[in-house]
């Protein structure tokens, strides 16, 4: 098993009084595409900061590429390509120009590779940064961050501000130039249905933890939507892994994860209720789920 | 429904319907990722399912083909497959009180559509 | 590495070399040439008022601007010390505060040495108009280095120099009494007490005092310059 390509341990860190992250472990295999989950305001962006040392968090320890984040800080930034949320760059610079710029700060730019890239990514060198729509933007914040070839890049929030075309064609990039060459790719999102088609692996940031980290294919295949017909008070009797009880109609619905035989006859025999149906859930609702699911273990149908 | 079966079910119906002929190459791994947006991985689960079920098959440095001897599925899995789909468009029917005259109609009418489709894109050839 | 921070420095800031060049020099030339005022008012208020505005001027985009544009984050994300790219910046900033004076200074020099002034009388002020603008431009940066725009960055500045003409004045008011004239140390207008007034004696206290506030200021503003990221959420 060859080492990650970025591991977090009990990460800890707090804006002030405001506890935003309270212990995340993550591991991030090489060569994986990770997606990183989690609602508006969860921390995602803080995480990724602490990854390239630009914040220092209370506890816990951050590893990219073996290096650690705080004591590493310079050796992770020139060895990882990283584009912030929203990327603002120097709006008077010409695409060339801040191209060139940003060259000379990184030892391994490859600049027969850039070039290649400026034509691929159909960047107009001679414009300046501030004339640059929204989608082009972005796809120069990708240009920078690839230019030294990178074996890790951390994206965060690629997407934010795109058009439903424009996203596709980005994430078409990532996978592309990225995926085929090797490149673990780490980023995050808000966005599930966006997330599935492109990553490997999910994980899911909630309240500052990771609730959840799989397999994309196999977390849609192992949460489902139980429904139980009773009546009154239903009782699930300690069944582990709920993430939602509703009513739905006639029934109780049990948004429930790593579903399994043994879990289906604990259920039923647990509640004393006839389980009548096993839904499949979207990513979205299984995201939902686990975001704003009510983890009770009674029902009143 | 997964993405990954999203995919297999769009090549298979190409290949009912004649858009994917027998011996046609198949986009590489790479190339499908690219022009769908989707992960490599992703792609390369679907066509290996596609393999082991015999529908595609690759030649080492040529690249992924349609298989041309779809027969050699065994019968019995052939229909299995068809049951399957069969059973679900009897409960949407059931649900939506549809009756079996009217089902076995409509499957008439589809079954010819496509089965025209692939002859013309047969005789076009 | 550095030398593309600089790069980027001179091409942000060179318009407000040229500004302030073209202002000052200009005001210069047309007043040594009209004669309307004695020279040595000419000179003064080029070099005194020139080094306020000049620092205001530079102080007010050094950081702030960058803030207010949202480029500071990707500066601050790159593999280089953050102390290092506010070295950077000040370096420049320093150099286009400065330069207008001197041009003021060569001007002067060449236009009216020897006439009512002696080269002296003419380099002198302008030094020290240098030196206190210099000063300003580092307690303005060092104060202002949190403000999300140019224009409070501004009024950071101007209040800076409100506090000091506020000390000086405490200082007169009181008759020797309060702080008892070490006003004039503290308050980089002891420089222009020095060079204006000729009075040398105070002038390796100034210095001193100067120089070790300064690079306190400077080391505070460094640190708290690359803590500007944590601002967030």
């Amino acid at each position: 098993m060859s080492e990650p390509a970025i591991k977090i341990e009990g990460l800890r860190f707090s804006y002030g009084r405001n506890e935003v992250l309270r212990g995340v472990d993550l591991v991030v295999p090489e060569g994986s595409i990770f997606g990183f989950l989690g609602p508006n305001g969860s921390g995602k962006t803080t995480t990724i900061k602490v990854l390239l040392g630009l914040l220092k968090p209370d506890a816990g320890v951050c590893e990219v590429g073996g290096l650690d984040s705080q004591k590493d800080m310079m050796a992770v930034r020139r060895s990882v390509g990283y584009m912030a949320e929203d990327q603002q760059m120097f709006g008077w610079m010409r695409v060339e120009q801040i191209v060139r710029w940003m060259g000379s700060f990184y030892p391994g730019w490859d600049e027969k590779f850039v070039q290649e890239l400026l034509d691929f990514l159909k960047l107009p060198r001679k414009s300046r940064v501030k004339t640059l729509s929204k989608g082009q933007n972005s796809r120069l914040a990708l240009l920078l961050a690839l230019g030294h070839r990178p074996k890790i890049v951390i994206l965060d929030d690629p997407t934010l501000g795109l058009d439903p075309i424009a996203r596709k064609d980005f994430l078409r990039y990532v996978i592309g130039l990225l995926q085929s060459e090797g490149v673990t790719v780490f980023f995050s999102s808000h966005l599930l249905y966006e997330i599935e088609p492109v990553a490997d692996y999910v994980a899911i940031l909630k309240d500052g933890v990771i609730v959840k980290t799989d397999k994309t294919d196999q977390l849609r295949q192992s949460v489902k939507k139980i429904l139980l017909r009773g009546a009154g008070d239903i009782e699930l009797g300690g069944v582990g892994g709920v993430l939602d009880v509703a009513r739905m109609g006639d029934n109780a619905a049990v948004t429930i994860e790593d579903y399994s035989e043994t879990k289906r006859q604990a259920m039923e025999k647990k509640s004393g209720c006839a389980i009548v149906d096993e839904l499949d859930l979207n990513l979205d609702e299984i995201f939902e789920a686990y975001i704003i699911g009510n983890r009770g273990q009674r029902v009143q149908v | 429904m997964p993405i990954y079966r999203q995919i297999i079910d769009q090549i298979r119906y190409q290949i009912a319907t004649g858009a994917l002929k027998e011996g046609d190459q198949v986009p590489s791994v790479r190339q499908l990722a690219d022009k769908l947006a989707v992960n490599q991985n992703t792609i390369l689960k679907v066509y290996n399912q596609l393999c082991t079920e015999k529908v595609l098959r690759v030649e080492r440095g040529s690249g992924t083909f349609v298989a041309s001897d779809r027969q050699s599925i065994p019968v019995a899995e052939r229909k299995k497959i068809v049951a399957k789909l069969l059973r679900d468009a009897a409960v949407q029917a059931i649900h939506l009180d549809v009756s079996i005259e009217q089902m076995k109609e409509q499957l008439e009418k589809e079954y010819e559509a496509i089965k025209l489709l692939w002859k013309q894109e047969r005789s076009e050839r | 590495m550095i030398k593309a921070l600089f790069w980027k420095e001179w091409c942000e800031q060179r318009w407000k070399l040229a500004y302030g060049c073209v202002l000052l020099m200009g005001f210069v030339a047309v007043g040594l040439r009209s004669r309307i005022v004695q020279d040595e008012v000419i000179v003064v208020f080029a070099a005194a008022g020139g080094s306020i505005l000049m620092a205001l001027l530079v102080g007010m985009g050094l950081v702030a601007a960058e803030r207010s544009d949202g480029s500071l984050g990707m500066l601050l994300a790159l593999p280089v010390s953050s102390w290092k790219i506010f070295a950077v910046k000040m370096a420049m900033g320093a150099l286009v505060c400065v330069g207008p004076i001197a041009g003021c200074m060569l001007l002067s020099l060449v236009m009216a040495a020897g006439r009512e002034m002696s080269a002296t009388r003419i380099i002198v002020p302008c030094l020290g108009g240098v030196a206190f603008g210099i000063v300003m431009l580092v307690w303005m940066v060092a104060f202002s280095i949190r403000q999300p725009s140019e224009a409070r960055a501004g009024l950071v500045g101007i209040a800076v120099f409100m506090v000091w003409v506020f000390i000086i004045s405490l200082d007169e008011i009181s008759g020797g009494g309060l702080l008892s004239g070490s006003s004039l140390a503290i308050t980089p207008f002891g420089i222009f007490d020095c060079t204006l007034d000729r009075n040398y004696d105070i002038l390796p206290d100034v210095i001193q005092v100067q120089l070790a506030i300064g690079t306190c200021l400077l080391v505070w503003a460094a640190h708290r310059f690359g803590k500007l990221g944590r601002v967030k959420e």
